[in-house]
């Protein structure tokens, strides 16, 4: 203990390590923890911390990801670690650039991103992507908590409009090496037929990396809510809303509408509802705020899947609606506190 | 907007559990106040301050070198708001001194005796006095500065009259980490003691109704306590209990959640018509009474992991706490010594005890995280957030003042809006004073219910200090010109002004002193 200490000053105190100073702090802040102590009321705080949140979301995508692993291989291994270590580059650059820590919501987008990329992307597009992604859609915002759109689904966006063909056609399911065009909404699309829903939940079927095994992103979910990590009301708000729409729609237009619980299953709904949607910074902070958002995003994600020329619609839903929260915000405050009495 | 506070609802027994928003219950915490009483003794010397807290600073009526008993008072202005300084040891006066709040200090050499002198006039059959002679012996004893903002008499000794106070509010909701445990405040006398004490009450503001406050756990004890008052005449007191959530113990809450009414900013208690009392005034104001016995000592709990004993400790007002608390504290490590309350109470590691003081939290300094602390389980950690293990085993919680992490941007996790009393939004409010954008928004954001309970800066997850931000942000409004409050309560006209049904006067007089409404006070002689 004593030793690792007397480790970090002495890297500190390094005058040739100087300009990495932030770096350096960032880990002893990892491996050490916080030396600073409170200097007045309230005496003590609350052990809560930034690194201890961004870990509860890594924690809930794990068994997504461990089942992305087992379903598509080590190439999957491969691309989350092309994420890391390119994302983490731009992260370390901007960090010493602006002469701060780094800091931990990395860790979520650079998780994130590969999750909700085709299986076979090719790992040179896992780099631009990320790269775009927390470059143009965290760091030139000023960094996290500044961001007004979620940077993994920036990065998605990008690569989805620069590279389409590698990006809508060459899906894959697990445990085969079979490139296909056809995820299950796809499919719905041109042929109105659904799979077994046993074989959604379960991650039987073509589709991104982290949205196919959607029993593990529903534990992800429990643990997040339990946690008080990420918002019940925008996650129940936006598949509440999916599903009416989806019930009224298939109700009325059974061609053009898939049937509620399959809307529900398939795609990355679940993934983006859950892990996406949730984001503190990019969502809006009031609670009714959070319930008009999680609406906005299911009426958009039906929409697109129905009429537009994606199948899927989450993405867009999400961006749309990030852009829409401070407008959110400001209404629900506006309502709430009227102009003064006196 | 939301009221913070439902329609209450009738719980079983006939008691009414009113539910209020926000706030946040601190459980299961180590280090808890032991029931039993500790005697501390007499101190070699005691440093009176002679202007207690929130109250004007008054002359000092004896000389260097001059003897005192205990119990005699040193200190005294009828002229202006405030409750009389008593010698609280016997012994000689060795010093007289100007302390650093332009106050003055006396410093007593006691001469290790322990007897005091009774308040005269007191009587075990009290109900044969008159108002009048209650009343000055609740002021005399010094009883009537054990409550903040004074327990109203005839002798100014409060901001409004006995007649205008409405409502007495015994309080004894435990929703700090460490409160004091009424059976040690008791000490083994039985509940009529209290009762006595709300009946004393009762009849020097004849126009109150009397109202018992505690958390759920409390309830038996109140029961007992309302029959309690039932022997002693007082067949009236209402029970209500409130979730032991912090800050529910605080005026600022209780108002509007027991009695239903607003609780403007800047206003007290007292300026509502309402005197909130916890369970050891109210035992001051029985002993001064039926035993003459003048307040010149406390019952100070000991919380938290700094002390290595922790008693409820018997202790003379005035004594150096260093001296008084060192053979219950840890001696291994450096710790930090804190008056009241956690969450709000200042640092005392130099102090005195002082007469509103209650207990005395010591809990370790500078104390670091283990390796790695946040990936660790956390079986000991309190957490608002449920992300670590203390949330769901009943192993108790430490204490220490580490920041438990590093200082990043709001990630408007709105943890700080949630746990708020007030039902105002912590994480909006602090941008706006980080930018410097501090105008009219701010107060219709309502930046002035804010009752500085500090909780939203223990829950911040980003290590933001809200709180500080928030009071920084309300002073520079006020040297703006941009306080909503009234005139009289900015003024701080409102101390001594003559209250209209128990509020105050809204013509904005000014009143340096105006006497209050039943006429010039008339004072007894002095006990000395």
């Amino acid at each position: 203990m004593k030793i690792v200490r007397d480790l970090f000053d002495g890297l500190k105190k390094t005058r040739v390590l100087r300009p990495l100073k932030p770096v350096i702090e960032t880990l002893e802040g990892i491996v050490l923890g916080s030396t600073e102590t409170t200097s007045q009321a309230p005496h003590f705080l609350d052990h809560i911390e930034i690194k201890r949140y961004m870990s509860t979301v890594i924690l809930a995508m794990v068994p997504t990801t461990v089942a992305a692993v087992v379903f598509f291989g080590w190439y999957v291994l491969a691309m989350i670690l092309t994420s890391y270590v390119v994302g983490g580059i731009i992260e370390v650059l901007f960090a010493l650039i602006r002469k701060k820590e780094i800091e931990e919501g990395f860790l979520v987008t650079g998780l994130i991103f590969p999750l909700i990329l085709p299986p076979t992307a090719p790992l040179w597009v896992v780099a631009v992507g990320i790269a775009f992604g927390v470059f143009f859609g965290k760091e030139v915002f000023g960094g996290t908590g500044r961001n007004i759109f979620n940077p993994a689904l920036v990065g998605r966006i990008f690569i989805t409009i620069a590279f389409p063909q590698i990006m809508s056609a060459t899906w894959r399911a697990p445990f085969s090496d079979a490139i296909t065009a056809a995820t299950p909404l796809a499919v719905y699309r041109s042929a109105q037929t659904t799979v077994p829903y046993l074989d959604l939940l379960l991650g039987q079927v073509a589709g991104s990396t982290g949205e196919v095994f959607r029993i593990g992103i529903i534990a992800g979910a429990v643990l997040l809510m339990m946690t008080r990590v990420s918002s019940w009301r925008i996650t129940l708000s936006y598949l509440a809303t999916v599903a009416v729409f989806a019930l009224i729609g298939h109700g009325l237009g059974p061609q053009t509408f898939a049937p509620p619980l399959f809307q529900l299953l398939s795609g990355g709904l679940l993934f983006g509802a859950v892990f996406m949607a949730t984001d503190p910074v990019t969502s809006p902070a009031t609670k009714p705020g959070k319930f008009i958002f999680g609406f906005g995003c299911g009426i958009i994600t039906v929409v697109i899947r129905t009429f537009s020329g994606f199948t899927e619609g989450i993405m867009f839903s999400i961006v749309i609606m990030n852009a829409f929260t401070p407008l959110i915000d400001n209404l629900v405050v506006n309502l709430k506190y009227r102009p003064a009495k006196r | 907007m939301q009221k913070g506070v439902s329609r209450p609802h009738r719980g079983c027994m006939g008691n009414k559990h009113k539910r209020v928003a926000g706030g946040y219950r601190f459980t299961r915490f180590s280090g808890q106040p032991e029931p039993e009483i500790a005697d501390a003794g007499v101190p070699p010397a005691v440093t009176l301050d002679l202007r207690p807290v929130g109250t004007v600073p008054v002359r000092p009526l004896v000389e260097e070198g001059e003897p005192v008993t205990a119990g005699r008072i040193i200190a005294r202005d009828d002229e202006a708001l405030g409750n009389p300084v008593l010698a609280t040891v016997n012994g000689k006066v060795e010093e007289i001194r100007k302390s650093r709040e332009s106050g003055q200090t006396v410093v007593i050499r006691s001469d290790g005796t322990d007897s005091w002198k009774t308040v005269e006039g007191y009587s075990a059959q009290w109900k044969n006095l008159g108002a009048d002679v209650l009343e000055k012996l609740v002021y005399l004893s010094g009883a009537a500065g054990a409550v903040a903002g004074g327990i109203p008499t005839r002798f100014k000794s409060a901001a409004i009259e006995p007649r205008q106070v409405e409502h007495i509010l015994l309080q004894v909701v435990p929703a700090e980490v460490f409160n004091p445990a009424p059976s040690a405040l008791l000490d083994g006398r039985d509940l009529g003691t209290a009762a006595e004490g709300l009946a004393i009450l009762s009849e020097i503001m004849p126009n109150a109704a009397v109202h018992l406050v505690g958390g759920r756990k409390q309830r038996s004890l109140l029961q007992r306590l309302r029959q309690a008052c039932r022997h002693n005449g007082l067949e009236q007191a209402a029970l209500h209990t409130v979730g032991a959530k912090y800050p529910n113990h605080r005026e600022e809450v209780l108002i509007p959640a027991v009695l239903g009414e607003e609780y403007p900013h800047g206003y007290s208690a007292l300026n509502l018509g309402v005197l909130v009392i916890d369970l050891q005034a109210l035992l001051h104001v029985r002993d001064a009474v039926v035993e003459g016995k003048p307040a010149i000592q406390r019952v100070v709990a000991l919380g938290g992991g700094g002390f290595s004993k922790r008693p409820h400790l018997r202790v003379r007002i005035g004594a150096p706490l260093e001296e008084v608390l060192d053979p219950y504290l840890e001696q291994q490590h450096p710790r930090r010594i804190v008056r009241n309350s956690l969450l709000t109470g200042d640092i005392v590691n130099q102090g005195v005890v002082d007469p509103l003081m209650a207990a005395v939290i010591a809990i370790p300094e500078g104390k670091q995280a283990p390796p790695l602390a946040f990936s660790r389980p956390g079986f000991r950690t309190d957490s608002y957030s449920r992300t670590f293990l203390a949330n769901f085993v009943p192993f108790a919680k430490t204490v220490d003042t580490n920041l438990h992490g590093e200082h990043r941007p709001c990630i408007a996790c709105t943890y700080c809006d949630s746990v708020c009393p007030a039902g105002i939004l912590p994480h909006l409010l602090h941008r706006y004073v980080q930018r410097d954008v501090i105008d009219e928004t701010l107060v219709r954001l309502r930046i002035f219910d804010c009752i500085d309970c500090n909780l939203c800066t223990y829950v911040c997850t980003s290590k933001i200090p809200l709180a500080q931000l928030m009071r920084k942000g309300k002073e520079k409004l006020e040297a703006e010109g941009l306080d909503p409050r009234p005139e009289e309560v900015r003024s701080r006209a409102l101390k001594g002004v003559p209250a209209v049904d128990g509020r105050p006067a809204t013509d904005g007089t000014p009143s340096a002193g105006a006497p209050a409404g039943t006429g010039a006070p008339v004072v007894g002689e002095e006990g000395a």
